[in-house]
């Protein structure tokens, strides 16, 4: 099936052919054979062809995001404006600062991660609110494999055009930048390229209903895995944005991971919900991967599902029988299916405030960042004066999906904070999981990490009142 | 310093890689079905459903190869399409050729095979056991070690395991073939060694060698992967290509790449240690079992590195090393960066950190005193000379103060009971040259054309590390003209022929001093006209910054006028330079020789943090002294050390191939469950201090060889960590077995108390780790 797709690439109008569920990938490289991106893994995590992926943002700004484009289906970028290396060259044959950066800081070696990583550097300084530090540069390159460099030369790349944004104004508009140099000159024509865009393309509306589409687009070359028809989400604007309720939030399954980390609302309730996140995947899937998405998949290692899992979190299910409203524990029962009908969607998910809740989230995975999760886990409680009001323990990794630790929790509520509560806790722990051998690690290991993990979580949430000496006992010395 | 030579054309996306290169109309895709089983006898191949899918023109199998079909560096015992039998799961099966990738891939999905199957064995012991060994085993050994055990004051011995590592090189495994007129190809590859592809596609057609054209123009990473895996997968190409009469591309995707290339071999090794009341080394015993997989491949020129390599920078006056390389069910591994001899220095480290552990003292003090010096004895029969272990870690404590770094770690393990520091000194030796020694011969072709540019091919070929850039900056620095005025061409065999692969850290020496051979052929005979026409002396004359000087002023006579001059008096404005490395012998029959031209030497020192509560650990300072010579490009060579280093800190730590015992699948073999290192691995501080070095005599301009060698620290951060592990947990029986991921970290921290802590008797679990 082929249908009609426009978008913006680079400096034109695009008409494309083909497959909705074409990967963006491979209609670029395989069909337009436009040929600096390119194809390192088709599974998201080499960033090698990486593009800028631009759409207007809630308040009709257009925003631009480094993806992966072999996770996204062609489909998925009508009306948009897609970026590829090409378009981030001058036209006179010159190197952006950007790109004098990476040549300059001996950044590229082999070069075949390196046009990615242009544009990942580019969004950095698209999206730069002030002078980025060394942090905001690995965050940058954080979705990239290189196996030359060691990322030192890359590291160096990324300070050089620090230095450049520091010389401006932050946040800086596309004009500065483009006087910069730190983007070519056509950039300052973008909007007017826009107003030849079909802004409401016909699109394809039923179907496989399709969030960031992260999950299964990793399943093997995207062409034979991909469903025949999608219905994108992305276009149902009920889906997106945090709004508030009152008593809580309103979050929409379409939040991306990223901006779940820059929401100033989620950090009212997760203070550390930036720093939490920084190691689940990577920018350029963060860009992409939504809330909803990790909720329905449901994967037996989800780390938005267990946040959400220990926040009470409650689901809006719309179908074609109406709105509903369920526990997300509760959506989780079984664990070889989730409690949604084939006509229905989650919508969005509710979270309550509770200003005397305090929260701590845990997580191991073999490589440190930009890997799954091998264990997971998050509490959040409400303490007053020495004693355990109510806690919510979720835990991923051990099971087939995330879960509340029920028994512990249990255990561990309206119970003073002592070594007899805590450990009491811990001996609990065993009870509701069943973790199993696979790559990621062995069994016996994965429950020896959540009772790690666990303990983590107390001596984050009750610091002193831990005697660690006694809830881990020196091994020898 | 020039910058790199490629960078520019990287990073505008211009630079072209195999399947970048415009495609011709009628260009066929190849895909091929490879072994669902580890081991087995064929009974038959049924392709009828192939065939009939859409889009497909062709489908191939062992028996429609027109040459001949079977392959191997070392011994052909691995046909390109399966023939007979199957010994390791991907083994290429079938071959189909379709009008676009999606339905090749999809085509050979639709392939069944009827396999007897047979057992599988994935443990090299096991197949050692067996007797069931690629070539003979090996001894490397000098002095009398049995007579000597009794004499020591000290002997520890035990068991050291070390996993493979997939080498992840961005760019997958890839060529394309057009068929030529007379029977033969030319293929676009991606290899590292452009005249062993051509030898396998001209077997594979049954043409002679003349009829072949392999043409490279760079690889996206290579690292070892690209010199052997490449040779089937050009010369299937090539075979679809004279088949069909149309040009054919074959890529693989990085799962298929992933499951059925070759990659690092994976060691058991048994290890003997010997020392005086002193600390002196009197005597080292090891087996190495090399863990080959289901054909030779490079396999036994890895396990001879191994041996080279297994005293690492130690003077060991008593010495027997055997190694054997072991036929399991496993894809078969193949070279990378390091080639055996990181696996070979792990295991006498890891016996002198056991000895240290042993004796309560440091192991740094223990490796400082027994570090060669001029005139010791390498167990190969090759006399230690112009030894610099000494001089790097000199540098390495002037600089870093290990003694230092070591009271500060003390100081913070007394301090903290959940955090805990370790430390490591690794001190390395790599001998440069390649141990089998016809190879160590480099070539290049030099043309200055009629303008003054010039242009220069050789036999090395580009894959990152800079050989271009550096091959520039030598023909720059001979005709004294600035490196802009320099291309270097693709790599090929029309060109250039007989070339050794681009390996063995060898590429620069070889072929950069071939370069210079070149360049001083013509520049000789440039300024003997010059000299005839100015009538003055030619030892008077030079060429600096494309000005002809005599006697060191300048003498009115630019580089472009003098060429066009040159040319107008034919004058021969190209020339060939050849290099064999002198003095270079190595005789297998009694395992002796002067197997290299020089060695590189350096020290590192890993220092780490571990999170004992959680088992996570974080890198966060390495500091080397490297002896790198006088560097051709500093930053070039920089790039490779930090490169080389964390490289080998992913192999000791995040990278964990896996294959399973039962079955023989590599069960890690996509991007989503191997994990290489990103950026957040790297060492919060890198230190690096380069070797203030009179030079090297061998190496052009002095230079030494840099690809190899930082990869051989990689060992240090296994140390460092298992040492701040012991630091948590002192009594624990850790054993030495790599790589050390964060499962192993936590594992051993909680060593002897784990039953409890989880507060049951464990149910034994099956281990699938091989």
């Amino acid at each position: 099936m082929s249908v009609g797709i426009e978008f913006l690439l680079n400096a034109h109008v695009e008409h494309a052919h083909a497959g909705p569920t074409l990967a963006l990938l491979d209609y670029l490289r395989d069909r337009r054979r436009i040929v600096g991106i390119k194809e390192g893994c088709h599974e998201g995590d080499c960033g090698a062809c990486a593009v800028l992926l631009g759409r207007p943002g809630a308040d009709g700004v257009w925003v631009y995001r480094s993806v992966t484009a072999c996770l996204v289906p062609l489909a998925d970028v009508a009306s948009c404006h897609v970026i590829t290396i090409e378009g981030l060259n001058r036209a006179d044959g010159a190197m952006t600062a950007i790109q004098r950066a990476i040549v300059d800081g001996y950044g590229s070696q082999c070069g075949y991660c390196t046009p990615g990583i242009v544009v990942s550097f580019t969004e950095l300084a698209l999206s730069a609110q002030r002078m980025p530090t060394r942090d905001d540069i690995r965050r940058a390159l954080g979705g990239h494999l290189c196996r030359c460099t060691g990322y030192g030369g890359l590291l160096r790349a990324g300070d050089l055009i620090a230095e450049a944004l520091g010389a401006l104004s932050l946040p800086a508009n596309r004009s500065a930048l483009v006087a910069a140099d730190l983007l070519p000159a056509w950039f300052d024509t973008i909007d007017t390229l826009r107003e030849g865009l079909d802004p409401a393309p016909a699109l394809v509306s039923e179907g496989v209903p399709l969030a960031g589409s992260t999950d299964i687009y990793t399943r093997g070359p995207a062409q034979a895995a991909a469903p025949e028809r999608l219905r994108l989400l992305s276009r149902e604007p009920v889906l997106h944005g945090i709004q508030d309720t009152g008593d809580g939030l309103r979050i929409g399954a379409m939040t991306t991971t990223r901006e779940l980390m820059e929401s100033p609302a989620m950090a009212a309730i997760v203070p550390t919900v930036a720093s939490d996140l920084l190691p689940v995947a990577a920018q350029t899937i963060r860009n992409r991967s939504t809330l909803g998405g990790n909720i329905v998949t449901g994967a037996h290692n989800a780390d938005l599902a267990t946040i959400m899992l220990g926040l009470d979190a409650t689901l809006e299910i719309v179908g074609s029988a109406g709105r509903r409203e369920l526990a997300l524990a509760d959506f989780y029962r079984d664990a070889t299916q989730v409690d949604l009908a084939a006509d229905e969607i989650v919508a969005a998910l509710h979270l309550r405030r509770d200003p005397g809740r305090r929260v701590n989230f845990e997580r191991v995975s073999k490589r440190s960042h930009h890997d799954k999760a091998i264990v997971n886990t998050f509490m959040a409680c409400r303490v007053v004066a020495g004693r355990i009001e109510y806690v919510r323990l979720a835990a991923a990794g051990i099971g087939a999906r995330p879960q509340r630790l029920r028994n512990v929790e249990a255990w561990l509520e309206k119970r003073t904070i002592d070594q007899d509560t805590l450990g009491g806790a811990l001996d609990r722990l065993g009870v509701d999981i069943a973790p199993v051998d696979d790559y990621q690690g062995s069994a016996r290991y994965k429950r020896l990490l959540l009772r790690q993990l666990v303990l983590a979580h107390f001596l984050v949430l009750f610091g002193d009142a831990v005697d660690m000496e006694a809830l881990t006992p020196e091994v020898a010395s | 310093m020039s910058r790199h030579l490629d960078a520019e054309f990287h990073v505008r996306g211009t630079s072209r890689y195999v399947d970048d290169h415009p495609r011709p109309e009628n260009m066929l895709h190849l895909a091929v079905f490879g072994s669902p089983v580890a081991h087995g006898r064929i009974r038959s191949i049924d392709t009828r459903a192939a065939q009939a899918a859409d889009n497909v023109v062709a489908v191939f199998t062992a028996d429609d190869i027109p040459g001949d079909p079977w392959h191997g560096p070392v011994v052909q015992d691995e046909a390109l399409l399966a023939v007979g039998e199957v010994r390791y799961i991907g083994q290429p099966i079938v071959l189909i050729a379709a009008t676009d990738t999606a339905s090749a891939r999809r085509a050979a999905a639709l392939v069944t095979v009827d396999i007897e199957a047979r057992e599988i064995v994935t443990d090299p012991r096991v197949a050692h056991a067996r007797g069931d060994l690629f070539g003979v085993e090996r001894t490397f050994a000098q002095g009398d070690v049995d007579a000597v055990w009794a004499a020591c004051a000290t002997v520890v011995e035990g068991t050291a395991e070390l996993a493979g590592q997939e080498h992840v090189y961005m760019e997958t495994q890839r060529a394309r073939a057009y068929p030529r007129e007379d029977g033969g190809a030319q293929v676009m590859a991606s290899t590292q060694g452009p005249t062993m592809v051509q030898k396998c596609v001209a077997r594979a057609l049954g043409v002679a060698l003349h009829r072949v054209e392999i043409d490279v123009v760079r690889l996206g990473g290579g690292f070892g992967g690209k010199e052997d895996n490449a040779n089937s997968i050009a010369s299937l190409a090539a075979v679809a290509a004279r088949l069909t009469g149309r040009p054919t591309e074959l890529v693989l995707d990085r799962a298929t790449d992933m499951r059925i290339t070759g990659k690092r071999h994976p060691y058991s090794s048994d290890y003997r240690l010997g020392l005086s009341a002193d600390g002196d080394i009197l005597a080292f015993e090891a087996r190495h079992y090399q863990n080959s997989g289901g054909y030779t491949e490079l396999s036994p020129a890895v396990l001879e590195r191994t041996l080279f390599t297994s005293c690492n920078t130690y003077r060991i006056p008593n010495f027997r090393v055997h190694a054997a390389c072991c036929r399991t069910n496993i894809v078969p591994n193949t070279a990378f960066r390091g080639f055996g001899a990181a696996q070979g220095l792990w295991v006498i480290e890891c016996a002198i950190h056991h000895a240290a552990e042993r004796l309560g003292i440091a192991p740094e003090t223990l490796k400082r005193r027994n570090l060669v010096h001029d005139g010791d004895w390498f167990p190969y029969g090759q006399q230690v000379s112009h030894e610099h272990a000494h001089l790097c870690w000199e540098a390495a404590d002037m600089q870093f103060d290990l003694a230092g770094i070591r009271t500060d770690i003390e100081a913070f393990n007394a301090d903290n009971r959940l955090v805990k520091k370790g430390m490591a000194v690794l001190p390395i030796c790599h001998g440069v040259s390649f141990t089998k020694i016809p190879l160590n011969q480099g070539q290049a072709l030099v043309h200055i054309y009629q303008d003054g540019s010039v242009t220069l091919s050789s036999g090395g070929i580009e894959m990152g590390q800079g050989l271009s850039t550096k091959l520039a900056a030598i023909a720059a620095r001979a005709f004294g003209l600035p490196v802009e005025r320099i291309t270097v061409q693709s790599t090929n065999t029309l060109r250039t022929a007989n070339m050794g692969p681009s390996a063995a850290s060898a590429t620069t020496d070889l072929n950069g001093n071939a370069v210079l051979v070149a360049a001083q052929k013509i520049r000789d005979r440039l300024l003997a006209f010059a000299a005839d026409r100015l009538g003055v002396a030619v030892d008077t004359l030079d060429i600096v910054d494309a000005r002809v000087t005599q006697d060191g002023t300048d003498a009115a006579w630019a580089w472009d006028d003098l060429v066009a001059q040159a040319f107008l008096n034919r004058i021969n404005l190209s020339d060939h330079g050849f290099y064999a490395t002198p003095g270079i012998a190595f005789d297998p029959s009694v395992e002796k020789g002067q197997a290299f031209a020089y060695h590189v030497y350096g020290t590192a020192v890993f220092e780490v943090e571990v999170d004992c509560l959680r088992g996570t650990y974080r890198i966060e300072r390495v500091s080397v002294a490297h002896d790198m010579g006088r560097p051709l490009n500093e930053a070039v060579d920089i790039g490779q050390i930090e490169g080389g280093l964390l490289q080998g800190i992913g192999w000791m730590t995040c990278e964990d191939l896996r294959f399973d015992r039962e079955t023989g699948a590599c069960t890690t073999a996509t991007h989503a469950s191997y994990k290489v290192p990103g950026v957040y691995l790297v060492p919060d501080d890198i230190r690096i201090h380069l070797l203030e070095d009179p030079g090297n005599s061998i190496g052009p301009y002095s230079s030494k060889a840099v690809g190899e060698p930082p990869f051989l620290y990689a060992p240090g951060v296994y140390f460092a960590l298992r040492e701040a592990i012991r630091a948590f947990n002192s009594d624990a029986e850790l054993g030495f077995d790599a790589p050390m991921t964060p499962e192993k970290t936590l594992m051993q921290l909680y060593s002897g108390r784990i039953d409890a802590l989880l507060g049951d008797t464990p149910v034994p679990q099956a281990r699938t780790r091989t």
